[in-house]
């Protein structure tokens, strides 16, 4: 199934909270009411790599946890070093397609189970394919409008502050002009002065 | 240090323009006495006071005593003898007037441009009263051969004076004006470099700079094979107080955050900001034991730092994820380890430091 259009592209460069990263790889699923979930892997030439998440609400940041420390589920909650989160909902996602880099490989099965759970910490995804055992947990970070930014919001910023600026400094007053012109006239005519006297000076010693 | 300073530029800077100049002055003497418009007694006589002179200087320059003097060339105390000097030819040789005005342009152009104005104004008075005095005597013992000629030389020597140290003024001015053109270039380059490595809001190292250092500092740890531990660390609770106090509250939390994490860690450790609230702490030669006991000393210091009460709270919280370098591993897989560490701190209660298990 073809890609549907999302507001990044694979390699497309954004800025996420202020580092400039890149699209490296991105996947697409479709939620029970037809809504497209994108997620975007993205990635610097240095700095741990992130996982963002595009959907009709906005973009979340999915953190995830350690391989060797994994949160803890049992029924409808999850633990996290003791810390409670209860199930707030079930999202069964739908494979649309795949481009570009995506860590672990391609997905294996076209359907993901995604469950949001909810503490006083946060919010918490647990995610797993059906049929298969593992389960992958994140940490969620609902992101603002202005920490997700293509290149071309970018430049529009800058562009609309260079104009503020000029306008700001069209408003400004410009400096007196440097009165060098008279000096210079006072200092030439002091000059002439002064050689005549000094010509004068020199010849009158002449017998 | 200043007198060995000077000592060690002796001579040739400090005497060189001194000794050229009396070296001029005996020049133009002997030419004079060769050509005959002066007399060679009175030649040999200024070329033995001149050379008295530069003697002198020379002797107080190679001392360390001229150091600890504003005037430390003597500038001034030279051309006021060189003007007592040029003054007694005056009065020796009436006739040869004409080359001693000639004379007291070339050193008048040369203090105009090395002295400041009260300097200038005392040494031209000096200049002045010598000649006039010079003159009066040469009148009153009825020497004066040309009268007429003799006081229009010393007002043309004053308009001279006059003009010269007003077209020096306008040079200074412009010197003063490039000085003070440089010292603002150097302080915008200073700044722009500070900039450049610097977060302007807590003035710790910007992600750029931090992560440059580790880079740098992985490849050090596996060059030495010593250890290299990083935290990631997360500020808690910054939404929350923006939302109450306002941005204004949130900066002074960052700031505030910053100096005590700072004060908390060695010289050798990097604290940066990724960005946000996220700051990375690079710790150097230190394994995970050493850098847990860092963080939790970190998370302390921060703890005691107090907040205006928000949702009940009153001081800074602070989640640290804490990872060690493994052999081969660049700095996103490092990165990557600490931020799961980091997310596993936050996700299980915040205000605590969470390393990897051995």
């Amino acid at each position: 199934m073809a890609l549907r259009p999302s507001k990044f592209k694979q390699d497309d460069g954004l800025s996420l909270i202020g580092r400039s990263v890149r699209v490296a790889g991105l996947i697409q699923y479709e939620d029970a009411a037809g809504q497209t979930v994108t997620r975007y892997f993205v990635a610097e030439p240095s700095g741990a790599p992130a996982l963002v998440e595009e959907t009709a609400a906005g973009f979340t940041l999915l953190g995830s946890f350690p391989g060797d420390a994994p949160p803890s589920a049992s029924g409808n909650s999850v633990s996290v070093m003791g810390e409670k989160y209860a199930l707030k909902g079930v999202r069964k996602l739908t494979l649309l397609g795949s481009a570009g880099q995506i860590p672990g490989g391609p997905p294996r099965s076209d359907l993901l189970l995604s469950g949001e759970f909810s503490g006083s910490m946060g919010a918490v995804l647990r995610e797993m394919v059906p049929g298969v055992g593992t389960q992958i947990f994140y940490l969620l970070r609902q992101l603002r409008a202005d920490d997700v930014l293509s290149n071309d919001e970018i430049a529009s910023r800058l562009e609309s502050g260079r104009r503020e600026a000029e306008t700001r400094g069209a408003a400004e007053p410009e400096e007196a002009p440097v009165q060098t012109k008279i000096q210079i006239a006072v200092l030439a005519a002091i000059a002439v002065l002064v050689i005549a006297a000094l010509a004068y000076a020199l010849t009158a010693g002449a017998p | 240090m200043a007198a060995d300073t000077t000592t060690s530029s002796f001579p040739p800077r400090r005497s060189l323009l001194g000794i050229g100049g009396v070296a001029a002055l005996a020049l133009v003497l002997a030419l004079g006495a060769v050509l005959e418009p002066i007399d060679a007694e009175v030649a040999a006589e200024g070329c033995a006071a001149l050379v008295l002179l530069a003697t002198l200087c020379y002797g107080l320059l190679r001392t360390p005593f001229g150091a600890r003097l504003t005037d430390a060339n003597f500038i001034a105390a030279q051309l006021g003898a060189t003007y007592l000097v040029l003054a007694w030819i005056a009065f020796r040789l009436e006739a040869a007037l004409p080359a001693v005005t000639a004379l007291y342009l070339m050193t008048m152009l040369y203090g105009a441009l090395q002295l400041d104005r009260p300097r200038l104004a005392i040494v031209g008075a000096v200049a002045f009263v010598a000649h006039l005095t010079a003159l009066l005597v040469l009148r009153e013992s009825g020497h004066l051969v040309n009268p007429r000629a003799a006081w229009s030389q010393l007002g043309g020597l004053v308009l001279a004076y006059a003009w010269s140290a007003y077209a020096a003024g306008v040079v200074l001015r412009l010197r003063a004006r490039l000085a003070e053109a440089q010292r603002r270039l150097h302080d915008v380059g200073a700044e722009a470099r500070e900039r450049a490595t610097r977060d302007g809001l807590t003035q710790s190292f910007n992600r750029g700079y931090v992560i440059e250092a580790l880079e740098r500092e992985i490849a050090r740890a596996e060059r030495i094979g010593k250890p290299l531990s990083v935290a990631r660390v997360d500020l808690d609770w910054l939404g929350a107080l923006n939302e109450a106090h306002g941005h204004l509250a949130g900066d002074v939390a960052l700031r505030t955050f910053t100096q005590a994490a700072a004060g908390a860690l060695r010289d050798v450790d990097v604290l940066g900001r990724l960005g946000g609230k996220e700051f990375l702490i690079l710790m150097p030669d230190t394994d995970l034991s050493g850098a847990v006991v860092a963080a939790e000393r970190v998370r302390g210091a921060v703890a005691r730092e107090a907040v205006p009460e928000f949702e009940g709270r009153r001081n800074l919280s602070c989640t640290v994820g804490v990872a060690e370098h493994k052999k081969g591993e660049n700095a996103r897989l490092l990165l990557g380890r600490a931020e799961a560490h980091l997310n596993l701190g936050k996700a299980g209660g915040r205000g605590r430091v969470v390393a990897e298990k051995r």
